[in-house]
């Protein structure tokens, strides 16, 4: 019944329901982020360090900086849609954000898990 | 079918900085204008995630850095850009559960988000340049 919404029957509810999830996600994130860094209170790179060294709490920041690009690309998305109304100039924009996405997606997958620290 | 053009004698002032925009304009588009300043912003923050986490070199610079004026005032900027958009985002995600969507209380939710950027952001300066 509900199933319904995430099918063609409702279009554009996909994406909308997928900025505003993310939305949420990022909001409880950055609670969470609050809460561990007044708790750990770190005063030097160990101590930052010590911050981001669990790795669940670096699958936790993964999973915020995801939804953060994705409600990112679907706002920018928008954005270009209402102020660029010719065809060829958007199509270029929006690769190129699209490409910018993508970078910031592989960065943070390099920086939390990729790189050693 | 051909659909006919409007008559063009109809009065029409696309002049934007002659119309007096509603407080709700104002939240609305500084929303938008601070989600794409956040979007262009993106790199920088994960640049200086990398610095800070990479060695402790790299987490100098980056302390260092903040400590200067200017990136102070940067930092300020996109606090306030942050804020901004969060709280006007809470905004819309009420008008998307249908609360607050008549004129009056829409004026009134956007002098609130206005309120909350500003109190919000009394703290921030205090902890950025105390």
């Amino acid at each position: 019944m509900l199933f319904e919404l995430l099918t063609a029957k409702y279009p554009g509810m996909r994406l909308w329901l997928t900025q505003r999830l993310c939305a949420l996600s990022m909001a409880a994130g950055l609670l969470l982020f609050w809460v561990r860094v007044l708790w750990l209170a770190p005063q030097d790179y160990t101590g930052w360090v010590a911050v981001f060294a669990p790795w669940w709490w670096r699958l936790l920041s993964v999973w915020f900086f995801i939804c953060m690009l994705l409600h990112a690309w679907l706002g920018v998305r928008d954005v270009l849609r209402d102020y660029v109304s010719h065809l060829g100039i958007r199509a270029v924009l929006q690769w190129l954000v699209n490409l910018a996405v993508l970078g910031n997606a592989l960065a943070v997958g390099w920086i939390l898990f990729g790189m050693k620290f | 079918m051909i659909v006919k053009k409007p008559n063009k004698q109809r009065p029409k002032n696309l002049n934007l900085f002659t119309i007096r925009m509603p407080v709700n304009a104002v939240v609305s588009i500084m929303h938008r204008a601070s989600g794409v300043v956040l979007f262009l912003v993106q790199p920088l923050l994960l640049w200086a995630l990398y610095l800070s986490l990479h060695n402790e070199q790299g987490y100098s610079a980056v302390a260092m850095h903040l400590q200067q004026w200017p990136i102070k005032l940067l930092l300020t900027s996109l606090a306030w850009a942050f804020f901004h958009h969060f709280y006007a985002g809470i905004r819309h995600l009420a008008m998307d559960v249908h609360w607050m969507t008549t004129l009056q209380k829409a004026r009134f939710s956007s002098r609130v988000v206005l309120s909350l950027v500003v109190v919000t952001m009394m703290f921030v300066v205090f902890a950025i340049w105390q």
